[in-house]
């Protein structure tokens, strides 16, 4: 048959049953709408944290008691210097502020600003930052989400913190962080480490946790032993470990959703079958004028089964595209919120687009498989109408 | 084919090109590096989870990162 | 609940091939019922109706035929995700041998994709007489095929459902590499001894192939795939990954290495199927298909070039070979 003639009255078949079709192309697309914004979000994020991580700092030791992080002594720093191989070693001093009135909580971080490497560091996320200001007084920069908590609430330009002493700790807002860090930075409050101490109530020999970088991967799980023999209620996680979680963190989020999924892919099919074998059925005097007209079942099956690709392909390029739209240009409303939470601080971020193989390929097998299989068998059952059918 | 099946096929397509623009325009340097310098800056890989006070309790792999892997939007508390 | 059943993945994965297995089994009911009761010299409308239902079989398994292909390619890409999850896989290599079932899990979905393609060659066969001469042939060989997939989903889900996630698994490096001095090379072959076999037994089946020395063919085609493998992993591949000591089949699959070893690995396994489908159906049936030994020439051609290329690169590069 002529290929041309073919995808001629094809075209022309698919118009002609467009109300037909359209309905499942809705449908298709919608669900493959939601299943795709989802994906990409999990995607996204997980994207996003592993090109993060790779600057993080290979281990943090911290203390452990009773299965509770406690504030930890700041001689382990030096136990830790002693150790050969280990490089980098940083102390961290964080912890999250309650502000009670309204149930909200900020992550304040302390950065030891007297150090060289930190100014370079603060140079390159805020360009043109003058370090002697932000250093003169207590000042704080802060991210996006706290900004706007904190503008909507008349701390415009400073904010009062209760320390645990009962004081009042005026610091000065610096700075926004710059929003492309709000995946990571949304609800932080970075301040000097002494600041920070202060406000969270930590004493001057004590550390949240030490981080320190060992630059031979090799001798990870060594040095994991080798750290850990120091105390016993020390407890060491390296930067694989924080992948791990991370990727669990979202397996488990994507991967409950998938399964609840699978109840809507599953009615879907069924309906799809039910549907495929009414209309079908509805098109046997069609099918037998064309097998009259000389057509092969051979011809009808390809027939229809182009049709259905055709389907299949216009869905899945418009849910994707609809999904890509509404994750990574809009930003995901309200579905954010199941992976980033919304209790707390609103975030405005911006997805990175991530598209790989293995996403669209997972988009396409849960989608398209089910529809074709369940499509088939109604397709090969008209497929084999008799010509005689034609005079029915 | 019929003109309405090319029309069709060709606003596919333009979709298509303009998802695979946005993607290929996207500033992912910009984007990475910035998370990448806050990083570097407070020496943390922190996720801004917008979750209440009292559920940020304790994460055994890693404590600094609020709990979010619990059941409880499966489970009524 | 186990942390691999639910990266998206496999759930995907192992979804789409239950999804194959129920449509194949019906197939299958419908093909032994045909099979059984098939008369083509018969006339009663009962032999129309079985006809009509070949049609749905052939339907079916070609369907099954196009995503098998695509789902083999998703199980590696899949297995390869894996490997951040498991404490000491760096690639796909230590997540299939995480336990027992991977490694058969693996060459059994090999060869269901190598009797797919035979079916194929008989079907298209089969379709061009007019008395359906070969039905019983393809039949019989989708039943063959139908006992190895009920297999390869059992060994799908013992699997993925046994992978320990706590287990610390081996590095490629530990599965290829060092063995402490031991020779990992089948028949005590040397390095070059291999690479010199690799390029005669590539040499002899292009031979055998234009020849028409259809036996002699398929048996080189088999030797060749199994030197070949051997030949990637411990010589080509460390050009590939630039060190000496990196031996993995399955690390080149990854994105450092811009994905060459699926068109590495692709190139090889296909031009096997199609050459070894022909010669086979060649064989059984008498019949060839002059294209398909073009297909065959030109896919392994580009394998061994793409191999050769490799360490012609370096060498250019560098001026020394590893």
């Amino acid at each position: 048959m002529n290929a041309n003639a073919f995808w001629h009255f094809l075209t022309l078949q698919l118009f002609k049953e467009r109300s037909k079709h359209l309905s499942v192309i809705v449908i298709s697309a919608m669900i493959l709408f939601l299943l795709s914004s989802v994906l990409f979000i999990s995607s996204s994020i997980r994207f996003s944290l592993e090109e993060t991580l790779k600057v993080q700092p290979d281990f943090v030791v911290s203390r452990v008691q009773g299965g509770i992080s406690v504030p930890t002594p700041m001689i382990w720093e030096d136990e830790l210097i002693d150790i050969y191989g280990v490089s980098n070693v940083i102390q961290r001093v964080y912890g999250r502020y309650f502000f009670k009135a309204k149930e909200r909580s900020f992550l304040i971080v302390g950065v030891d600003f007297l150090e060289e490497q930190s100014h370079e560091n603060l140079q390159k996320l805020i360009a043109k930052t003058d370090i002697k200001a932000f250093l003169n007084g207590s000042k704080m920069l802060v991210g996006e989400g706290v900004k706007t908590y904190l503008d909507a609430h008349f701390y415009k330009d400073d904010y009062n913190f209760l320390t645990p002493e009962g004081t009042f700790e005026k610091v000065n807002i610096f700075k926004t962080l710059p929003f492309q860090s709000n995946l990571i930075a949304n609800d932080m409050m970075v301040m000097p480490i002494d600041l920070a101490r202060k406000i969270l109530g930590y004493s001057e020999e004590e550390v949240s946790d030490i981080t320190f970088n060992v630059p031979n991967p090799d001798e990870w799980d060594m040095m994991t032993d080798k750290v850990s023999a120091l105390h016993y209620d020390l407890q060491v996680v390296n930067k694989k470990d924080v992948q791990k979680s991370y990727e669990n963190l979202y397996n488990y989020k994507g991967g409950l959703f998938l399964i609840l999924f699978l109840v809507v892919l599953s009615t879907f099919t069924l309906i799809l079958y039910q549907r495929y074998s009414m209309v079908y059925s509805s098109e046997r005097r069609n099918i037998g004028l064309l097998r009259a007209l000389g057509w092969s079942i051979n011809d009808v099956l390809k027939f229809k089964f182009t049709e259905t690709l055709v389907i299949v392909f216009a869905s899945y390029i418009l849910g994707v595209f609809f999904a890509y739209v509404y994750v990574f240009v809009l930003g995901a409303p309200l579905l954010k919120e199941v992976f980033l939470g919304g209790q707390n601080l609103q975030n405005t971020l911006t997805f990175v687009p991530v598209l790989d193989f293995s996403v669209l390929t997972s988009i396409f097998l849960i989608y398209a498989l089910p529809f074709i299989a369940a499509v088939l068998i109604p397709v090969w059952r008209v497929s084999v109408t008799e010509p005689k059918e034609a005079m029915l | 084919m019929i003109k309405p099946f090319v029309a069709f096929a060709v606003l596919l397509v333009i979709l298509l090109f303009s998802m695979s623009l946005h993607y290929g325009l996207f500033p992912y340097s910009k984007a990475t590096k910035t998370m990448q310098e806050m990083t570097a800056l407070t020496h943390m890989t922190h996720l801004s989870l917008s979750v209440g006070y009292d559920e940020s309790v304790y994460n055994s792999t890693y404590p600094e990162m609020t709990a979010l892997g619990r059941m409880d939007f499966v489970y009524e508390r | 609940m186990n942390e691999v059943l639910l990266s998206n993945q496999i759930i995907v994965f192992l979804l789409s091939e239950s999804t194959l297995f129920i449509l194949l089994l019906v197939a299958f009911v419908v093909s032994l019922k045909v099979l059984v009761k098939w008369d083509f010299e018969s006339f009663m409308p009962f032999q129309f109706a079985l006809e009509r239902q070949a049609y749905l079989v052939s339907t079916i398994i070609l369907f099954v035929f196009v995503m098998k292909f695509i789902l083999v390619v998703y199980f590696i890409f899949s297995i390869d995700a894996l490997s951040l999850l498991l404490p000491g896989a760096m690639c796909g290599a230590g997540v299939i041998k995480a336990n027992v079932y991977g490694s058969y899990l693996l060459v059994l979905k090999l060869s269901i994709l190598f009797l797919l393609t035979l079916w194929f060659y008989i079907h298209y066969y089969d379709m061009r007489t007019k008395n359906h001469q070969w039905f019983k042939h393809k039949s019989w060989l989708f039943s063959l095929i139908f006992v190895f997939i009920v297999l390869e989903l059992g060994l799908d889900f013992s699997y993925f459902s046994n992978i320990d996630t706590h287990l610390p698994v081996s590095c490629c490096s530990a599965l290829f590499g060092q063995l402490e001095g031991a020779n990992p090379l089948p028949f005590g072959l040397s390095v070059s001894l291999l690479l010199v076999l690799f390029y005669l037994l590539y040499i002899l089946v292009i031979l055998s192939l234009k020849s028409g020395y259809t036996l002699l063919y398929i048996l080189t085609n088999i030797l060749f795939v199994y030197i070949a493998y051997y030949a990637v992993v411990y010589f080509f591949g460390t050009y590939v990954y630039q060190l000496p000591t990196h031996k993995c089949p399955f690390c080149m699959l990854q994105a450092e290495y811009a994905y060459v070893g699926y068109l590495l690995w692709a190139s090889l396994f296909m031009g096997t199927y199609i050459g070894l489908s022909d010669a086979i159906s060649t064989l059984w049936l008498g019949k060839t298909d002059p294209k398909s030994k073009n297909i065959v020439v030109w896919l392994l051609s580009l394998f061994v070039l793409l191999c050769t290329a490799y360490v012609a690169v370096y060498y250019l590069r560098n001026g020394v070979l590893l």
